[in-house]
């Protein structure tokens, strides 16, 4: 249930006009990525889509092909989102060790160099990898160790669509809408 | 329409549009009124989806062996090619058993298309793939059409390689079995005495002492 009354009715009236949406989080926005624990204790990296840690220098995002045909399907709805935003599930074990004590008492803000080296590299394609040994293994007979990589992550990554009842500011109550989802 | 509901407020063109149920206002009729994403923030979403990349576009490393694989198949492709461009062209005569089995049957033409495709193929991969140090889903698919197209052209240099092998197994085979046999012979004949006779032997010298 949503506390802000503004907020509910917002939700109430997006539900009806897009019914196939989910149901939203009301979160607060924020402009700089943050790192935050959620009920179940996994640490997540939570950010405006162009602040994306995992965004190449061309500031490209990469997603996968059904998730790609999925948020083209959603945008074709006309859906007016303001804003976008990306969660990246950590590994506890990670780099984000470190932080977690200092994480359960609440979120922290971190710099985008800190949340690229929290979430680290986008993973290897499974199948341009497997493709690649069958290659090495027909070409030069031999086969490689290339594919440990492509499995060693199985981490979620979230796309959020957000609406607020104004543009979305820094720490505002909004509409958190999960559009797509996958592992990687 | 509520025009203070704040989605309303969020997005104006997009909810009059829905709440006339599909029927055009007069605007809308006249072509004034045209769908501008802009206007309602549904842009974002598909303005992100168009700058996105699809995952099998990330490019995965490419190991040595195989690196150095491709950059040897490219001077040799280009070589074969130019050899068999000149057979093709008529300025090398292609006869003998030799040439027909590595042009498979006098099919030049043919393994040069193969040639060329696969070195066209290459060297245009080399920049994209960073030296073939790297590369994604529809360049692996590329390198392996190359390479599939570079094997086909050297077809016929295998199948004389092949040949040459079995040609030198078959009597190498030969040498080996008939060095073995004669080798055993020799061996049967210097086969130590039977045991009594070596003993009256060793019993002969000892009294000789």
């Amino acid at each position: 249930m949503l506390a802000d009354p503004e907020l509910a009715e917002l939700s109430v009236q997006i539900n009806q006009m897009w019914p196939s949406l989910p149901e939203p989080l009301p979160l607060q926005w924020t402009e700089t990525p943050l790192v935050s624990i959620d009920r179940s204790g996994v640490p997540w990296v939570i950010g405006p889509a162009e602040h994306d840690p995992l965004r190449s220098a061309r500031g490209r995002t990469v997603i996968p092909h059904k998730q790609r045909a999925s948020l083209k399907r959603i945008a074709k709805l006309g859906i007016p989102f303001q804003r976008l935003a990306i969660a990246h599930e950590l590994d506890p074990e990670g780099p984000v060790r470190q932080l977690l004590p200092a994480l359960r008492t609440q979120p922290h803000p971190c710099t985008q160099e800190v949340a690229r080296a929290l979430v680290g590299d986008v993973p290897a394609h499974p199948g341009v990898t497997r493709a690649v040994i069958v290659l090495d293994a027909a070409v030069s007979g031999a086969t490689s160790a290339l594919g440990i990589n492509a499995v060693a992550s199985v981490l979620d990554p979230i796309i959020f669509g957000v609406i607020a009842p104004t543009p979305p500011r820094h720490r505002q109550l909004c509409l958190w809408y999960p559009l797509v989802a996958w592992r990687w | 329409m509520d025009t203070d509901s704040p989605l309303a407020r969020l997005a104006p063109q997009d909810i009059r549009r829905n709440r006339t149920n599909g029927v055009p206002t007069r605007s809308q009729r006249n072509g004034r009124h045209r769908h501008r994403p802009e206007e309602d923030g549904s842009h974002i979403l598909s303005e992100f989806v168009e700058r996105s990349q699809p995952w099998s576009r990330e490019r995965v490393p490419v190991p040595r062996r195989l690196r150095w694989a491709l950059w040897a198949l490219v001077p040799v492709e280009l070589f074969w090619a130019i050899w068999l461009a000149t057979i093709v062209t008529g300025a090398t005569a292609c006869r003998g058993p030799i040439c027909t089995v590595i042009t498979l049957d006098h099919h030049a033409a043919a393994l040069l298309a193969c040639g060329v495709f696969s070195v066209a193929g290459l060297t245009g991969l080399i920049p994209t793939t960073r030296g073939f140090s790297r590369c994604n889903g529809p360049e692996v698919i590329g390198l392996a059409t190359a390479t599939a197209a570079g094997g086909a052209s050297l077809l016929g240099i295998a199948a004389l390689m092949t040949g040459a092998l079995i040609l030198l197994i078959i009597p190498a085979t030969f040498v080996l079995a008939a060095t073995a046999t004669s080798r055993r012979e020799t061996n049967h004949a210097r086969t130590r005495p039977p045991y009594p006779i070596a003993l009256v032997e060793v019993a002969g010298r000892s009294r000789t002492r």
